[in-house]
């Protein structure tokens, strides 16, 4: 579920013609922000949803995403009611926040404030919001509600979790969900992630942070990823799920195999809360954590997705990282990032990416860096400009920053054993 | 992450803080706090015939959890070992109208296997005890569902009456209360209990702090929207 289609093969599609889904913001009336552009999910048909389940009511934007995307991995992963152990079937999910309801939360704010000052007043507030606001729609806004609808409608009654480290979160996800079955704890994981932050208290907050591009009289060309002009990450939203599973129980069952999660990096910066360190030990780390638990050298990787936002930091210190970790293979690898036809789908981000990995080995085709005019000359890899590439691809590796400091990598490899 | 051996040190626990505006109309919304004339300190009473919902609190549990080699070769106090984890989902749409307890009964049947031990060796079960009766009931069922009226030497206690229900630091702040529990080997009751309800029917600790020999602890935390997590930390002599 992405701004470029709402299945995976419309998507991959024009991902590998290399269109952009970003517009101007229309869930909203943009027009006074500073940033008028996101990566919005279009036509999507919430009232069928609701129809055949009606307790879906009241859930979040990024829920409805997540069912959707949940329910075409599930198709294609022949999954069936009692073709697995509900009790071994566990879910580690990174779902973001929904963000408030907003018109009933306005209408009670101002309807509490204090008759003599200009401060809300708690307790009136409290009161006020018996009036105003819908108690399911509060329980759906809370992050964990994603995952609770998604054990209900697949029959997940194994282990469960959702991480919330931010831009990281779907691909610490994917990572943890691979430990939990190589631990035994299950046989098969619903993982990925699901987000939408395109409200106005969430695009002001990027805002505020000057992180959004403000490129508003072109927004397909406002994600430039490794390019000089970048300004900024623009939002999305979307969901990424994908059915991880333990090699001997897919074989049985003779599922289809995309690939194989090798390895999986986790590393702390320890530094600011919005900035990268500057040296970029964190994310170095989690790079070559992933390569050493998958066994695979430099020189085995045959693409990497970046986390690559637009950002003028991220984009410069991405590099240095990939600089770092892959030596003199460095220039040989080739490195895009798909934020650049998407934008930047938060917690939803690596979901989708690990899927792109996954669809570039099965097709030998690598996405690419669109919008790459003019190159910045302090960053010289191989971004695979404006143009997708026909490459076998065996080894990839999916690498997401968190704001904050959450740095992972994936590393992913294509099932040859059919 | 530990045992996978990711880190030899990790920091681990929770905080929060739901005492705002937005945090406790949510939870007022949603019918899920108690209502109950009486001092503040006596009216959060789970498992109590009285119960009728959750008193907020807040705070932060926070502890330092490293491999029993690591631990040893710095010469650092251990407190206990975590011997077993288990997490499971439910439906648990609304704890409000679920009378299903199955999952919570995974999540502790898989934590017991993880440790490899039988529900009989367990000493102590600090229990989730949110204070909502529905999510009272089921939690007593799904002890109840091991040891079918036969309890032998478990004691059950529920700390939320003292703290307030910390929400996501609920199970930090437990977590370290059930390493003290086997530590000063002073079991502390649940507050408020006085007449306990009848579809709840555990070996609760009432009135004051019982002592007792304990060896093994383990620690319940049930999520709103259906997670289940169920600890097993075993005392460790030093």
């Amino acid at each position: 579920m992405t701004p470029l289609g709402n299945n995976v093969r419309d998507t991959w599609l024009r991902v590998t013609q290399g269109k952009s889904g970003v517009g101007p913001i229309t869930l909203f009336d943009a027009s006074t922000f500073a940033t008028q552009i996101a990566g919005e999910v279009k036509g999507f048909n919430f009232e069928r949803w609701i129809e055949r389940n009606p307790p879906l009511a009241s859930a979040a934007r990024s829920t409805f995403f997540a069912l959707h995307a949940a329910a075409e991995a599930y198709k294609d992963a022949m999954l069936k009611p009692f073709t697995v152990d509900s009790r071994r079937f566990g879910i580690y999910f990174g779902g973001g926040d929904s963000g408030i309801d907003f018109d009933p939360f306005v209408k009670t704010l101002m309807a509490s404030f204090a008759a003599s000052g200009d401060l809300v007043d708690k307790g009136e507030y409290v009161h006020q919001s018996l009036r105003h606001m819908n108690a399911l729609r509060e329980l759906e806004s809370q992050p964990f509600m994603t995952v609770t609808h998604l054990t209900r409608l697949f029959d997940i009654r194994g282990p469960v979790s959702n991480c919330l480290t931010a831009c990281a979160a779907s691909s610490q996800a994917i990572g943890e969900a691979y430990e939990w079955i190589k631990r035994g704890d299950a046989d098969v994981m619903m993982t990925g992630g699901s987000h939408s932050m395109i409200y106005p208290l969430g695009v002001v907050g990027f805002s505020l942070l000057t992180a959004l591009s403000t490129r508003n009289d072109e927004p397909q060309r406002a994600s430039r990823p490794f390019e000089k002009k970048r300004d900024g990450f623009v939002i999305a939203e979307g969901a990424g799920v994908l059915i991880l599973e333990e090699l001997s129980h897919a074989q049985k069952r003779k599922a289809h195999i995309y690939g194989e999660v090798v390895g999986y990096g986790s590393t702390a910066d320890s530094y600011r809360l919005t900035d990268m360190d500057p040296e970029a030990r964190g994310a170095s780390e989690a790079m070559r954590i992933a390569m050493t638990k998958a066994e695979i050298e430099p020189a085995d990787v045959d693409y990497i997705n970046a986390h690559g936002t637009s950002t003028g930091v991220n984009d410069s210190l991405e590099t240095v990282v990939i600089k770092k970790v892959m030596g003199e293979y460095a220039p040989k690898v080739p490195v895009s990032s798909t934020k650049s036809m998407l934008g930047h789908m938060i917690a939803a981000a690596g979901g989708v990416e690990a899927i792109f990995c996954l669809l570039a080995m099965r097709d030998s085709i690598i996405p690419a860096t669109i919008n790459y005019e003019e190159p910045d000359p302090e960053l010289d890899l191989d971004y695979v400009p404006n143009t997708a590439r026909r490459a076998s691809v065996n080894v990839a590796l999916s690498n997401s920053f968190g704001f904050g400091g959450q740095n992972i990598c994936l590393a992913l490899r294509k099932y040859n054993g059919q | 992450m530990i045992e996978r051996g990711d880190a030899d040190i990790m920091l681990a626990g929770g905080t929060d803080s739901k005492l705002n505006a937005m945090g406790i109309s949510r939870f007022n919304l949603l019918g899920l706090l108690s209502t109950r004339a009486g001092t503040p300190e006596t009216v959060y009473s789970p498992f109590d015939e009285k119960h009728d919902g959750i008193v907020l609190g807040e705070g932060a549990g926070i502890m330092v959890l490293e491999s029993l080699e690591n631990a040893k070769r710095r010469g650092a106090m251990i407190y206990a070992e975590i011997t077993g984890y288990g997490s499971s989902s439910d439906f648990n749409f609304d704890p409000r109208d679920e009378d299903d307890f199955t999952g919570k009964r995974v999540a502790m049947k898989r934590a017991l296997e993880d440790s490899g031990i039988e529900h009989h060796d367990v000493d102590v079960i600090v229990a989730n005890g949110s204070g909502v009766p529905q999510a009272d009931i089921q939690e007593a069922l799904a002890i109840h569902s091991f040891y079918m009226g036969s309890f032998g030497k478990l004691n059950v206690t529920a700390l939320k009456p003292l703290t307030g229900n910390l929400v996501y630091a609920s199970g930090g702040v437990e977590a370290v209360i059930a390493v003290l529990i086997a530590n000063k080997k002073t079991i502390p009751p649940v507050a408020n209990l006085s007449k306990p309800y009848p579809a709840c029917p555990l070996p609760l600790v009432k009135g004051k702090a019982r002592s007792a020999e304990v060896q093994f602890v383990m620690l319940n935390n049930f999520g709103l929207g259906g997670q289940n997590a169920s600890l097993v930390f075993k005392h460790v002599k030093t």
